[in-house]
Parts: structure tokens; sequence; C-alpha cells
């Protein structure tokens, strides 16, 4: 799996918007669905979060094997919670069947539950890519210090990608230093004997990552860095088409909030 | 004219270890100066760049004595960033320093840091971009620069802060002769238009070509030669630093005797240990190696040169299945290499790793050298035998108590002699070491390579390095890889008359190439350089008239 960072949608709609609208909007939309059980309200949510999606113009190819391990990963995480080991006390109703050994009574209000978590963690998904892979890496930083943290932080931020492809880079020539002494990937199901396992290879990359960050940070004071002070070259500005956006998912969020306290989104949906 | 660097008997003490690190040292830096201070392995070198840019005492905690003036005023009390705007420095590996995600927003980060304008800035970036030759390259993500592009990228970097004196720390460490020749030439030409240059560096040969003004020469922190190139030739010691070949034959008289060259019983029709046929190597569909034909033999030392970047050791991974051929085949012993396993392969081929780091994981060394050989299911009274004589055949095995020292306790060049008796403890015929020097001084790099090729159980070696000395010196046949191809495969001393490899992009030819081209046989290894010197020096003064490939 490439864990280095992807800039995929070069040139799409969003890729032209300033990196703070990619950064805020997942935060808006996570606001809006938060807390929502009904399905039909999350659907609708969705709809805007595919438009977004789309228009960040990402290549499917490029993302097939991030989203293959994201549907698996939350497909799994919601079967398990909310269906087989669901003590989801509003699912009430006829029970279609029992989930054997766990004895959970399936009814359509469980399933619509399940889908309603499903479709969220997928819509935070298709908002949430594009700052992965929409936002230029060089922007990184300084998008999160314009959104007020603090220069190191916001350094910091821009830092973890830049040495991310260097860092994957020790992990495989760390196994492959392993491999030739007999090391082996952990399979088996005992947890902690694989984390026990995995240590020819993160004692290793760890220690290393250590010693290169002390360089690394011994370099950046060498060149000025941590005054008050401080320039970023890449001017930011929101333009009407940024404000727009941003007005929407701030709208959506504000319904969706107002709809909570209302009761209206809280209910489990049953056909 | 103020000095812009002046040192008057500085000493410095680390307060974490106790230990000083560096003694009684003066050093003054005028503009137009080039520095080189030179000096073994933990002689004090670091520690006077890290006085002079302020590292020392802001980020290491460390007792100064004497005074250290930097433009004119006392170091002391003044922060990094204000010394920084006099001092500019690059490290030795340009990957820490590099902290930009693009080459433009590389070179904008010192002057960001220094707050000023944008306009400015891009001013500065469009001028030392363009100087050093790498416009092309602003909008590139430095992940994707080679060494040398990113060597000279990290030098921009610094140039942009426009520093009075630079201090370039080991520029020949991680670099193939071509790619550091780029470098020391824009230093050079940085001190030429009225800047000043300090450079650490013990191979001296390469750096007398740029014109140092003064060398000073550090041992065990202590100053041991302060004064003019040419002197320091007549009394530097050989075995520390790497002098230019002319001056080893003037003073052949003093060099040490070098121990015979263990015997190889070598099998004329013996089949190839190692053996590609067609092969094209690469990572997924990135191809690195094309057309390689190629067979190394069961007991033979082959060096595998080449500029960085060049495939040297893809070539060589392909023989532990660390890299699969995508289109004709590799061979072990005979056999297809893809039949076998990693692990299988362990006996046959121990691999060692450039950096030490990337292999010791273990509580104590006892259980570091125990990882390999149980894994292949030895019995313990097995692993504790082979660890001893790992132990011993790289001369480990003195060290107090070092079976139950944590292997990163160990100095640097032990650490790596420790993962050659890694390997060895796996009992492999053929050892394959990845640039085992590069780094490293001259004694700990023949001390590291004489044992590892001396090695008893060993039958041969073959060792990856872009060091051209070094690969003919300990080689019996060196293979040379360049753009993708091997381009040359010799004994030393026709690769040494071979002018065609040494046009070529990546390599040059060392003063020690010229000595073996012109008084060497056409063929066979070349003795070691301190018996070639004294063969020469003879031959001077039997004969009076210069020798070609000897005149300094």
């Amino acid at each position: 799996m490439d864990v280095t960072p992807r800039y995929l949608g070069a040139g799409s709609f969003l890729s032209r918007r300033d990196p703070r609208v990619l950064l805020l909007v997942p935060v808006l939309y996570l606001v809006a669905v938060a807390g929502i059980d009904d399905l039909r309200a999350i659907l609708a949510c969705t709809v805007a979060a595919l438009v977004y999606y789309r228009a960040a113009g990402i290549p499917w190819r490029g993302v097939r094997a991030n989203w293959a391990f994201m549907l698996a990963f939350t497909t799994l995480l919601v079967v398990v919670n909310s269906v087989i080991t669901s003590t989801d006390t509003r699912a009430g109703g006829e029970v279609l069947f029992t989930v054997p050994l766990t004895g959970s009574d399936i009814t359509w209000a469980t399933l619509s539950y399940a889908a309603t978590v499903l479709v969220r963690y997928i819509s935070l998904a298709m908002v949430s890519f594009p700052v992965a892979f929409n936002i230029r890496p060089s922007d990184l930083g300084v998008a999160f210090a314009r959104l007020g943290l603090s220069q190191r932080l916001a350094y910091g931020v821009d830092l973890t990608f830049r040495f991310l492809p260097s860092t994957w880079a020790s992990f495989r020539e760390t196994i492959d230093a392993q491999r030739i002494r007999g090391y082996e990937h952990p399979r088996g199901r005992n947890p902690v004997k694989r984390l026990l396992a995995l240590k020819p290879v993160v004692i290793p990359v760890t220690v290393n990552a250590l010693i290169d960050a002390e360089d690394t940070v011994n370099a950046m004071d060498l060149r000025g860095f941590g005054g008050r002070t401080r320039t970023w070259m890449r001017e930011l500005a929101f333009d009407r088409v940024d404000y727009s956006i941003l007005a929407g998912f701030a709208a959506m969020a504000a319904v969706m909030v107002a709809a909570r306290f209302l009761g209206l989104t809280e209910s489990v949906w049953v056909p | 004219m103020t000095a812009l660097i002046e040192v008057r008997d500085a000493t410095v003490r680390y307060l974490s270890t106790g230990q000083t690190a560096l003694g009684t040292t003066s050093l003054t830096v005028r503009r137009g100066d080039l520095t080189l201070v030179s000096g073994p392995s933990g002689c004090g070198k670091s520690t006077l760049l890290r006085l002079l840019n302020g590292l020392i005492p802001h980020a290491y905690r460390a007792q100064v004595g004497g005074e250290v003036l930097i433009g004119g005023r006392p170091a002391a009390g003044r922060t990094i960033r204000d010394l920084s705007s006099v001092v500019g420095t690059m490290l030795q590996d340009p990957r820490k320093q590099v902290v930009g995600a693009t080459v433009a927003a590389e070179l904008a980060f010192g002057p960001e840091n220094l707050g000023l304008s944008r306009e400015e800035i891009g001013r500065r970036i469009a001028e030392v971009a363009a100087r050093v030759g790498i416009t092309h390259l602003l909008e590139r993500a430095t992940a994707e620069l080679s060494g040398g592009e990113l060597q000279m990228v990290a030098f921009a970097g610094v140039l942009v802060m426009r520093p009075s004196v630079v201090v370039v720390d080991e520029p020949l460490a991680n670099l193939d002769p071509a790619a550091s020749l780029r470098l020391m030439r824009e230093v050079r030409r940085f001190v030429d238009e009225g800047g000043a240059a300090v450079v650490v560096e013990h191979r001296v040969e390469d750096i007398l070509e740029f014109g140092p003004t003064e060398v000073l020469y550090l041992e065990g922190g202590v100053t041991g030669y302060q004064g003019p190139v040419a002197e320091f030739l007549r009394v530097a010691p050989v075995g520390h630093v790497r002098l230019p070949f002319s001056a080893l034959v003037a003073r052949a008289a003093e060099l040490p005797e070098v121990p015979p060259a263990p015997p190889r019983a070598r099998e004329r029709n013996a089949a190839p240990r190692l053996e590609y046929r067609g092969a094209r190597l690469g990572y997924g569909e990135h191809t690195v190696l094309t057309g390689v034909d190629l067979a190394l033999g069961p007991r033979e030392r082959v060096a595998v040169l080449g500029p960085n970047g060049a495939g040297k050791s893809t070539l060589l991974r392909a023989a532990v299945l660390l890299v699969a051929a995508s289109a004709g085949e590799v061979l072990v012993d005979g056999a297809p290499v893809a039949e076998r396993s990693v692990l299988s392969l362990a006996t046959t081929f121990g691999y060692v790793f450039q950096n030490p780091g990337q292999a010791l994981f273990s509580a104590t060394v006892a259980r570091e050298l125990a990882f390999g050989p149980r894994n292949l299911g030895r019995s313990p009274e097995e692993i504790a035998e082979e660890s001893r004589l790992a132990l011993r055949a790289v001369l480990l095995d003195d060290e107090q108590d070092v079976m139950e020292r944590p292997p990163r306790t160990l100095s640097f060049g032990q650490q790596r002699r420790l993962t050659v008796a890694l390997a060895l403890a796996m009992r492999p015929r053929t050892l394959i070491l990845d640039e085992p020097t590069a780094g490293q001084d001259l004694r700990t790099t023949n001390e590291f390579l004489g044992h590892a090729l001396a090695a008893p159980s060993v039958e041969s070696v073959y060792f990856i390095t872009h060091d051209v000395d070094l690969a003919l010196t300990h080689a019996d046949r060196v293979v040379v890889v360049d753009e993708g191809r091997v381009v040359a495969d010799a004994s030393p001393a026709e690769l040494a008359r071979d002018r065609q490899v040494w046009s070529r992009a990546g390599l040059r030819a060392t003063s020690l190439v010229a000595a073996a081209r012109d008084h060497l046989p056409d063929a066979g290894p070349l003795p070691h350089p301190f018996d070639l010197a004294r063969r020469l020096s003879t031959l001077e003064r039997s004969n009076p008239s210069p020798q070609e490939g000897t005149a300094p």
C-alpha cells in the first residue's frame, strides 16, 4: 500500500479552491451528520457529499485501493457493532431473524440504523478524501496556519506529509533488512503475539525516525525557524465560490442541527 | 578586514557525557577563505561546526571555553537564528535538511523564517535557482529528486539566506564523484564571489582541486595541524585521511607496511554463484536495470561501482529476492533464484545493508545475533557457537561484556561491524555489502572492509560502492553500472585503462586510477596504494624524470 500523499485532483474544481475550504467542509459536514439516526436525512446529506466528491475530480484508479480498504473496514465495523452485537434499544418491531451465538434480534429498525451509520461513514469519507488528494502538499502548512494553528504546529503538519515518503521508504527498507534474517510478517490470531512479532521492524523504524527528526529540527533552527514573525510565501484568499461552498455546508449543518434539536432526525426510520 | 569567524582557544565539553570533544582550538576565516577541516571520525569536526553555527550551546548542552566571534561579534548570547544570517550550514545528509515539499517551497523556507516580503523571497529564489542551475526543478517534489539534485537544492536553500560564510559537513560522503564535483564547484564559486567556506572532509584529495587556503587537522579533539595545504600533505597521517597519490609517492619511505591480502582459492571453471541472463530488474512498473548478463564467481571479490541511483543495489538485491526479475532470469548456484525462499538464500548470501540502524532491534548483542540463526532452526548450542565465531571474525569479541550490551550503545563503526557479524552468524558463503563505507573515514573504511574480506567462513564478497579507490583496491573484479545497464566488467587494472568508463557522467578517475593506468600491467588486481606508491618511488629514484600519474 502506498502511503505517499498524492495530489490526484490537480486542475479540478476543488483543487482550484482555497485549501482552507477543503479543510473546513469535512468539519461542517461532521457537525451536520453527527447524531442523525434517520436514514432519509443522511441520504439527503450524502447527495451533497457526492456532488462535492465529484467536483474533486479524483481519478477512480488512483483511489480504488483506498476506497476498498475504507469500505471493507467500515462495513465490518458497522456489521459487528450495529448488527451482530447490537444492543440498540430502539430496535423494536417484527424480528426478521436472530443472529446465532450473540442472540441479537434483527429487525427493520436494526438494519435501517446500520445502513444510516454505514452511509454516514461513507459520506464523511467523500468529503474527506479531497483533503488528502486535492490539497497540494506544500499548501497544507499555510492552510493550517491561516486557520489559526500556531506556526510550529502548522509546519509540523506540513513536515508530516513531507516525511511520509521517506518514513515509508525506511519502513520498507527495514522489512527487507529483517526478511533476509528470516523475519516474516506475523500471522495468527493472537493480537498481542502479532504486535510483539512486529518488534524487528517497528523498533528500528521508530528509533531511526527519532534520530532523523533531531537532525531535521537542527536543520530548521539553522535556517531561522521558530521566530515570532514568519512570511508564508503562498498567499491564500477566499473568493466568492469559496464563500458560497462554505455557506452552503454551513447552512446544511445549521439545518441538521436544528432538526436534531427539534427531534426530527433522532428516530430510526423504518420503511 | 574583520574576520567572518574568529575562534580563539575554544574548548567544548558536552554536559550529557562529560567528555571534552574539542580541545583548545583556534580558527580564523576571512572573506575569500576556503578552510578545510579534516580528521578521522570522532576527532571533533562536527563539534567545531556546531560551535560555529550556534547548535552548541543552543541545541547541544555544552560547556564552552575560549571565545567565538561570528561576523565580528561574540557568538555567546546570540540565537541560532541570528547566527544563521552570517553562517549558513550544509548538513552531511541533505534528506534531513530539506523540509519543503517542493523545491520552490524548500528555497522559500529560510527567507520565510526571516520574515522577508514575498517579493523579496521570490527575487532571491529566482536568483539562487538560476545561479546553481536548478530553475527547471522549482516545481518538482523534493521527494522525487536524485541525491545529487537534492544536495544542490539543499545548498541553494542555504545560499538564499545570503550568509557570509557556509560550513559544509562532509559534502562527499553521500554523493557520487560527479555530484560531489558540482557541489564543490558551487562552494568554490561562492568563495570567489566574496564569501567564505569551511568544509569538513576527510577525503582530502577530492577537495584539493578547489584550492583550500588552510587546513585544520583535528585528532582526538586536539589540533594536529593548522596551516597551508602543501605542508599538510607532507605531515598528514597517511592512514587516516585520503591523500592524493602523489603525496603517498613523495612519502613512500614512511608508509606503513601493509599485511598481505589473505589468499583466495580461485576456481577457474567453477559454476557462477550468481548469474543474470538477460535480466530486467526493478520495482513494480519501474524498471531500473535492463539486459543484464553477468556471472559472478563463488570465490571472487567483486565491486559494483557506479553513480548514485544507477541501480547498484537493485542488481545485488535480486540475489536475495528483494528484487524480482520481470524478464530474463537470475540464478543462484545454477538454479533459478525464484524457486528459493528469502530465508533459504540467507545461508548462501549474507546481505549487509548500508545503515546498521535498520537491523538492530534487540535488547542485547547476544539476542541480536541469535535472531537470524533461530529463524533458520538452529539449536541454542549452535547459535551460541556461531555468535561467538561471528563476533571474533569482526574483532568485536574483545569488547567487554559485548554479548550483554544493547547494540545501539556500540559506536557507529562497531555497529557496522556487528551487522556483518549478524550476517556471518547465518553462515553464508558469500557476503554482499551495500555501500559499506559511506561516510566513514579512511581508517574505519579499511578496518571494516578488512574484517569483512578476511572472514574465514566466507568464500566470496560482493560489495557496492561509489568510491572508485575503494573498488579498485579491494576487489579483484569491478562491475560498473550506469544509466540502467552494466557498462563495464573488468579487473581493476583493465578498468583503470578504460578511458571510456571514466568519461561517463557519474565517475571520475582519481590519482590512483591515473597511477594504475600508467604504471601497472594491463590486467589483474591492484596492489595496496601504499605498496604501489613504494614501487613508484623506487622507480622515480632510479629514473629522476617525473612519472605520469604521480605529479602533484
